[in-house]
């Protein structure tokens, strides 16, 4: 399957023919990068995959745990995931919990990848969006990060059989946040379907999801 | 609308249970609020009463494959 990327070195390459002028302040690190992704490729509810330029050593475990656990390069570089909303806006768990924030923080920095459910109607992908945002104030999922660890060390192709903790803390992490998400809007699950876990990775190969054309748009 | 006895594999942490019924190849999931006589219960009190890993569920699917309703044993 052929992913289409938005590599922030060939930006000026990848980028289309109309300019960007912001409406309003951006900040200065993505100004001097001098592009941003053109936010009308974008829909409500996309899925944002990133994969860090230079890779921090929490990026650097979750591609080595995704290796580890039996997927390939170009789906185990996506370390992170986030749920798209208007605009610049993301929602997103990071370490710090689930909160609403700006994709201006990921330009110049990321590589990006932009997923999407073709059938889902547009009241699904609102949905899908809500049901995220729900999530706001919930902590990081480091339990699930160290389950997920543990899990790779047998391989995620390993079929889920153990019992395993089933008491759900208010924490969760970023795949998790868009494909619970996705359940909630439409019924479908998405992840490893045999093994049971998503992953950044799994949400790669998923082919529930489709990849969608974005640009990258200079900036005026 | 088809039938279907499953095992619930995971309960994630955004209160979505996810289950394997052996008639299908793939985990599908469902939200709380598909489960029969749900009142707004947290994931963390049903889990008290009975909700856990391992633990077998009837399921009701609708047209598409979607969980349309669940019911179990409550403790």
């Amino acid at each position: 399957m052929t992913q289409l990327v938005l590599n922030p070195s060939e930006a000026s390459n990848q980028a289309s023919n109309t300019s960007w002028i912001p409406e309003g302040p951006i900040p200065q690190k993505t100004r001097s990068f001098g592009y941003c992704i053109d936010f009308k490729d974008l829909q409500p509810g996309d899925l944002i995959l990133f994969s860090s330029i230079k890779k921090s050593i929490v990026s650097r475990g979750i591609h080595k745990v995704q290796l580890k656990g039996g997927y390939k390069q170009n789906d185990a570089q996506w370390e992170h995931a986030a749920v798209y909303i208007k605009s610049d806006t993301i929602c997103e768990a990071t370490r710090r919990g689930v909160k609403v924030s700006s994709l201006y923080a990921y330009m110049g920095t990321h590589k990006i990848r932009v997923r999407r459910n073709p059938i889902l109607t547009t009241d699904e992908k609102w949905s899908l969006v809500v049901n995220a945002i729900k999530q706001g104030g919930y902590a990081y999922g480091y339990s699930s990060i160290i389950g997920l660890l543990f899990k790779s060390i047998n391989g995620f192709w390993a079929h889920s059989t153990t019992r395993r903790l089933a008491y759900p803390k208010r924490a969760i992490y970023c795949s998790e946040l868009y494909a619970d998400a996705h359940v909630k809007a439409c019924g479908f699950a998405l992840g490893n379907l045999n093994g049971g876990e998503v992953t950044p990775a799994s949400l790669s190969i998923d082919s529930t999801l489709s990849d969608v054309k974005a640009n990258w748009v200079k900036i005026e | 609308m088809k039938k279907g006895i499953a095992k619930i594999i995971r309960i994630s942490n955004g209160d979505v249970v996810y289950i394997k019924d052996p008639t299908r190849a793939k985990i599908t999931g469902f939200a709380l609020g598909k489960i029969t006589n749900y009142h707004g219960e947290s994931a963390k009190e049903l889990v008290k009463r009975g909700l856990a890993p391992g633990k077998e569920v009837s399921v009701v699917y609708d047209d598409i494959d979607r969980v349309q309703s669940v019911s179990f044993k409550i403790a």
